[in-house]
């Protein structure tokens, strides 16, 4: 580092003395991530530290508030979405990846899971979109590529590391590698679970703060949980109040929720929390009664029209529940209803409506190091 | 002389004396002054009978920081209260620095959050120089360290 010419006075109006570092803390840890990382950094030296600083980026993390990850519909899409509450409402803000073409991304903590696919090789990558860092993960047996796979990232709860968890189509075989630290995947052993549960595997993995979760949403009886700390796999039943056709099974990020209408009413809906993993507890933590005019003020019910609602995901570290709204056969703008204060605004989508048919992860834009795990 | 803002009430509120830097001496009830955990635990250490000297503020940023402690202490409606600290926090560079150091040294803890806010909107659109110059703070990077940092942060797909 060279050392400072100093005394070069610009003439203008002597500067205030400088702010003490822990106030500059104070006031940084406010800022969004993009913005600390686009021009805070750039700001003198220590600014630059202190936004580098490990426990700034986890504390910063730790108040950020969550938002979703959506991708187009189009199969040859290199973008992703990310759906955020800014001041002005919801909007969306597009992440052009430079790769080719980009399958089934995931998030977790800021860093996305996704899998390039350049000339029929498949290449996974976990990058911060924020920081730009990536890393490219083990290669794993493309042999059995070709009837394909997916994969999810998530957290172990006790070490913070990173792990990527992948299964195959055909034999639900499980593989698991830890970000950064292992080059090769570790097979995990299915053998724990009954047949009829082994199938349960091939429905979407839904990740939360420790676990993966799968739910046979079509016929829920069960949830099939990997602990990703030890590696292993579990069952539990369902309460018999989950055991509906329509009950949807979402993260928010921390814990799996579901989601259940009451029957012959769209508009009365009862919110449940997986309590505890391993004991199998579910809690009812919300019943929410949605009132047309006062939540969905765009729909104009005319006669014996009926509403029906879709649980899209959770943002706002799981205080907000987006919702698609159906007036019978259209598609209307979405809602986002806040369960603790049962306010509801709504969601102008334009022409992203497509992007909402598929959501794909709570996502949050953090700081996240990927080269210093 | 520090007493005459308690003179209308005839119960026994507590008053503690609170005495800037240049030795300006404000009454303030000691419910409102609680808020501060420097005072706080000036108060616990005896200091709550005679007058608690903050050798760190001075008296026109004092008035200012007695001002919002009896307005958070004065069971204002929710809605009230988030309007009166929008207006006051909205002053000039100068006196909301003098308060952010003050509210730091109080150790009051909502204040502090409510001031770096005001700070956070007001930097969050700005450039990097337009920041420097607002903060009085010298760009220490040389170019060859500026270009390295937006070299790191360029997309690098192989």
């Amino acid at each position: 580092m060279k050392q400072k010419t100093g005394n070069k006075s610009n003439g203008s109006i002597p500067p205030l003395p400088l702010l003490p570092e822990e106030i500059i803390l104070t006031i940084l840890m406010l800022l969004p991530a993009r913005t600390l990382h686009k021009k805070m950094i750039y700001v003198c030296k220590q600014w630059y530290n202190i936004i580098r600083d490990p426990i700034f980026i986890n504390k910063h993390l730790k108040r950020s508030r969550t938002c979703l990850l959506m991708k187009s519909h189009q199969l040859e899409s290199k973008s992703v979405f990310i759906m955020e509450k800014g001041e002005k409402g919801f909007g969306f803000e597009e992440i052009r990846f430079p790769t080719t073409k980009i399958v089934h991304p995931t998030s977790c903590d800021g860093l996305i899971l996704f899998n390039d696919k350049k000339r029929l090789i498949n290449t996974l990558y976990v990058l911060n979109p924020v920081t730009r860092q990536h890393v490219s993960l083990p290669r794993l047996d493309w042999s059995q590529l070709e009837f394909g796979f997916s994969c999810c990232l998530t957290k172990s709860s006790v070490g913070g590391d990173y792990k990527v968890v992948c299964r195959w189509h055909v034999s639900c075989n499980l593989m698991i590698v830890t970000v950064g630290k292992s080059n090769a995947w570790r097979s995990i052993s299915t053998k724990t679970l009954r047949s009829d549960d082994q199938k349960i595997l091939l429905t979407d993995m839904i990740a939360v703060d420790g676990f993966v979760h799968w739910v046979n949403w079509w016929k829920p009886l069960h949830v099939v949980t990997l602990e990703v700390d030890s590696e292993s796999l579990s069952r539990s039943p369902l309460p018999e109040e989950l055991k509906k056709d329509r009950c949807f099974f979402k993260t928010t990020g921390n814990f799996l929720s579901a989601l259940t209408e009451q029957p012959c009413n769209g508009l009365l809906w009862d919110v449940w929390r997986f309590l505890d993993c391993k004991k199998g507890v579910w809690t009812k933590l919300y019943n929410i009664k949605f009132e047309p005019q006062r939540h969905m003020p765009h729909i104009v019910l005319g006669a014996n029209k009926k509403i029906r609602l879709y649980p899209i995901g959770w943002v706002d570290n799981g205080d907000v529940l987006i919702l698609a709204c159906w007036l019978e056969e259209t598609l209307k703008d979405s809602i986002a209803y806040n369960v603790k204060t049962g306010e509801a605004t709504t969601i102008v989508m334009k022409s992203t409506s497509y992007l909402f048919r598929k959501m794909l992860s709570v996502h949050v834009n953090s700081l996240v190091n990927l080269l210093g795990i | 002389m520090a007493s005459s803002e308690s003179t209308t009430t005839s119960t026994t509120t507590k008053v503690l004396r609170l005495k800037s830097s240049d030795n300006e001496i404000f009454g303030v009830e000691e419910k409102a002054a609680l808020q501060s955990e420097t005072i706080k635990s000036l108060a616990e250490d005896g200091y709550s009978e005679d007058v608690i000297p903050l050798f760190n503020v001075e008296k026109k940023t004092l008035a200012k920081i007695v001002e919002w402690l009896n307005k958070h202490a004065s069971g204002s409606s929710k809605e009230e209260l988030k309007r009166w600290d929008a207006d006051f926090v909205d002053v000039d560079k100068d006196v909301l620095y003098d308060l952010l150091l003050a509210s730091n040294y109080l150790n009051i803890e909502v204040l502090l959050h409510q001031l770096a806010q005001k700070v956070a909107d007001m930097i969050k659109g700005k450039k990097p120089e337009e920041i420097r110059q607002l903060f009085g703070i010298k760009n220490d990077f040389t170019p060859e360290e500026e270009a390295e940092i937006r070299r790191e942060n360029a997309w690098a797909f192989e």
